[in-house]
């Protein structure tokens, strides 16, 4: 098992490239580029999933949450995980996260057997491979919005001097204004506070952002400017996983699996994806 | 704060019983058993004869009265028991004559008296003695008594007396008719044995015509053997004779004092099982209520030791504050605690059960003012207070306490599965 040979501090000034220039010069040359490279980078699947399996024992029965699944997901790609509530969208989602240990199955994320990593490698793969969003946002209340973004780099350790400037860069690329940096999650609203969550996310640069219900706890408008910024890291150069019960999100998704019953009935691509536009992007970034 | 508030006042009854042990030593009085209902009789009626008998007098308002003697022969049956390693006798009367004044002393009830001269006869080889009940007289001029004093007219006698009667080493007074040459001076820390004579023994039976002694105090050979000395003594003397050790009187001073500790015991366990469980309990709620967290910060990557430290800098914090503020209730309420375990000495010694002088003196109509020095009387456990080892048991307290807390967020840290956990808090 290997980690990505350059540092989480490259990987970020990689990435965070493309944003700043879509968000402040939105060149039709650049655009182009970035279509290009992201048609290119899709090609390779970061997510490779061989009848992947997460069966549970409740009074005496086996619940397949999740049965047999198989799929691969490109990088770059937003990817839509649909299905009704107990489908095991979530229990898919923390599959994908390393956060549970499929009962069988193969999972390859980044090149890393997710099964088969343990201890502090388990630890690190969390940390430097995947982003999670949440529904209820999962901040840490008696922290500052600014505080809850330098967190997952406090964890890593490393440059601490850059933490805070970082943390500052990613809340304002999501939205919000300078003045609410320090403010604790409780006197934030909610789409303010999801903001924070997806900074929070970003702020080891991982190759895949995991979402559950990200916009679930949002009235419809700042759920639309969520789903929005997460179409906008995808095309930044993440994979975005979105497990929702919102077929709206669909329409932005690249690909779009429906589960039922813990097994995937349906993967549809989708060719038309509508591409945020440079207006959309900084409005969202900014609301 | 009680847990070391406990400790300290555990380890201060423990001293304070230590003491009481070497304080009461290992003698044994013996007094004619007479005196018992004498004494009462006296208290009700203070008119009596001064002489070989019981009785008494009153001199100013202070009551005297004169024990039943020992006869000399019990006193040589007494030296011959075997565990007797030595005895002290004391023979104690009034001058009467008034040829010899004796000093203003304070009575109980606040009242100036001109205290009576007490004449006490010692053995004459006596390099250390007692003189009424207890205090240790200290020479100050002259000599003392030698053996080849035992049947000489000379006298040691009380600096108060001295100044009083204008005398000094050297000096000659008349008392009970024979002339006393002073032979030395001396002062004492009692008001009552300050005012005093002290003659050789066999002197003291010639000119009072007394055959034999108020009291005698047996010593054993040591603590342990002073109960089984006592005993030996009771049979050989019979009921005629109160036999008893200074253990005896002390009795209800060592009990009082052992309750206070196994109080003190009892109450410093339960305290500490509180401040154990108290802390436990804190720490479960405060790792129950960061369990989502736990789980965040595992599902960010955060390793268990990264988790753990957090909490155990959030424990060992709580542990310093706690320590801080035990140091500030100590220091201002460790007094007040002391206050309610201590013990009245004064009022648990055996006063009924004889003592090592034979004159007993009472202020008319106010409680018994015994010359009887009690050298327990100052029996009382320290005040709680910081001290070193109140300050190391509160600092141990505060790690011991923390590290036990700190195992349950390792519990808690290790056992928490984050998917299950956000899926709860998702629900």
């Amino acid at each position: 098992m290997s980690m990505s040979s350059s540092s989480p501090q490259e990987r970020a000034e990689e990435r965070d490239k493309l944003p700043e220039g879509a968000a402040t010069e939105p060149t039709e040359t650049t655009a182009q580029v970035t279509e290009r490279t992201a048609e290119k980078v899709a090609e390779k699947a970061i997510i490779v999933a061989e009848g992947l399996s997460r069966h549970f024992m409740q009074a005496g029965e086996v619940i397949k949450a999740v049965d047999e699944v198989s799929f691969k997901i490109a990088s770059r790609q937003l990817v839509a995980i649909t299905g009704p509530s107990g489908c095991g969208k979530t229990t898919l989602m923390y599959l994908l996260g390393g956060l549970e240990r499929p009962t069988s199955g193969t999972l390859l994320i980044d090149g890393i057997d997710v099964p088969a990593i343990k201890g502090r490698e388990e630890d690190a793969f969390r940390r430097a491979k995947v982003g999670f969003i949440f529904q209820s946002f999962n901040l840490i209340p008696d922290l500052s919005a600014l505080e809850n973004v330098m967190l997952p780099m406090e964890i890593v350790g490393k440059g601490s001097e850059n933490h805070h400037a970082r943390a500052r860069r990613l809340l304002l690329r999501v939205g919000l204004d300078e003045k609410r940096h320090l403010h604790r999650p409780g006197k934030l609203s909610g789409g303010q506070q999801q903001r924070v969550a997806i900074a929070r996310a970003l702020a080891n640069n991982p190759a895949v952002i995991l979402a559950d219900e990200p916009t679930g706890n949002l009235d419809s408008k700042t759920g639309r400017n969520i789903v929005e910024l997460l179409s906008q890291l995808s095309h930044q150069g993440r994979t975005v996983i979105v497990v929702t019960h919102d077929r709206s999100i669909a329409r932005l998704a690249d690909k779009r699996m429906e589960l039922e019953d813990g097994r995937i009935i349906s993967i549809k691509q989708n060719s038309n994806r509508a591409k945020p536009n440079a207006a959309t992007m900084i409005s969202a970034a900014r609301k | 704060m009680f847990v070391a508030a406990m400790t300290s006042l555990s380890a201060n009854s423990q001293r304070e019983l230590d003491a009481v042990h070497k304080q009461v030593g290992n003698t044994i009085s013996i007094t004619s058993a007479e005196n018992d209902a004498a004494k009462i009789t006296s208290g009700n009626n203070s008119g009596g004869n001064p002489g070989g008998g019981p009785g008494g007098g009153s001199i100013a308002g202070v009551g005297i009265f004169s024990p039943t003697t020992i006869p000399n022969d019990v006193v040589t049956k007494i030296k011959s028991v075997p565990g007797v390693a030595s005895t002290q006798e004391s023979l104690v009367r009034p001058d009467q004559d008034g040829n010899i004044q004796g000093g203003t002393i304070t009575a109980p009830n606040g009242q100036q008296v001109n205290a009576p001269v007490a004449v006490n006869g010692i053995s004459s080889d006596s390099t250390n003695f007692t003189i009424l009940g207890g205090s240790t007289p200290t020479l100050v001029a002259g000599r003392g008594l030698r053996a080849s004093d035992a049947n000489a007219d000379v006298a040691l006698v009380s600096q108060s007396v001295a100044q009083e009667n204008n005398l000094h080493v050297g000096s000659i007074f008349t008392l009970k008719g024979t002339k006393f040459t002073v032979v030395g001076l001396y002062t004492t820390s009692n008001q009552l044995a300050d005012s005093s004579i002290v003659i050789p023994m066999a002197t003291m039976q010639k000119v009072f015509g007394i055959n034999g002694v108020d009291s005698i105090t047996a010593t054993a050979a040591s603590y342990e053997q002073a109960d089984a000395v006592a005993a030996t003594l009771r049979k050989a003397l019979g009921s005629q004779y109160d036999v008893v050790s200074q253990a005896d009187q002390y009795t209800k001073v060592f009990s009082a004092l052992q309750i206070a500790q196994t109080s003190i015991e009892v109450a410093l366990v339960i305290s500490f099982l509180i401040a154990a469980a108290v802390t436990i309990f804190a720490v479960v709620m405060l790792v129950r209520e960061r369990i989502v967290e736990i789980a965040i910060l595992r599902t960010l990557g955060a390793s268990h030791w990264q988790v753990l430290r957090q909490f155990w800098i959030e424990i060992a914090g709580l542990s310093a504050t706690a320590a801080a503020l035990a140091v500030f209730l100590l220091v201002t309420l460790g007094p007040f605690i002391s206050q309610k375990f201590d013990i009245d000495p004064s009022s648990l010694v055996n006063n009924n059960s004889g003592s090592g002088s034979g004159v007993f003196f009472q202020t008319v109509g106010g409680p018994a003012a015994s010359s009887s020095s009690n050298a327990l009387s100052n029996v009382h456990l320290a005040a709680a207070g910081l001290t070193p080892q109140t300050l190391l048991i509160i600092l141990g307290m505060s790690i011991g306490l923390a590290l036990v807390a700190s195992l349950i967020p390792t519990w808690f840290v290790s056992h928490t599965q984050p998917a299950r956990v956000l899926r709860q808090a998702a629900a």
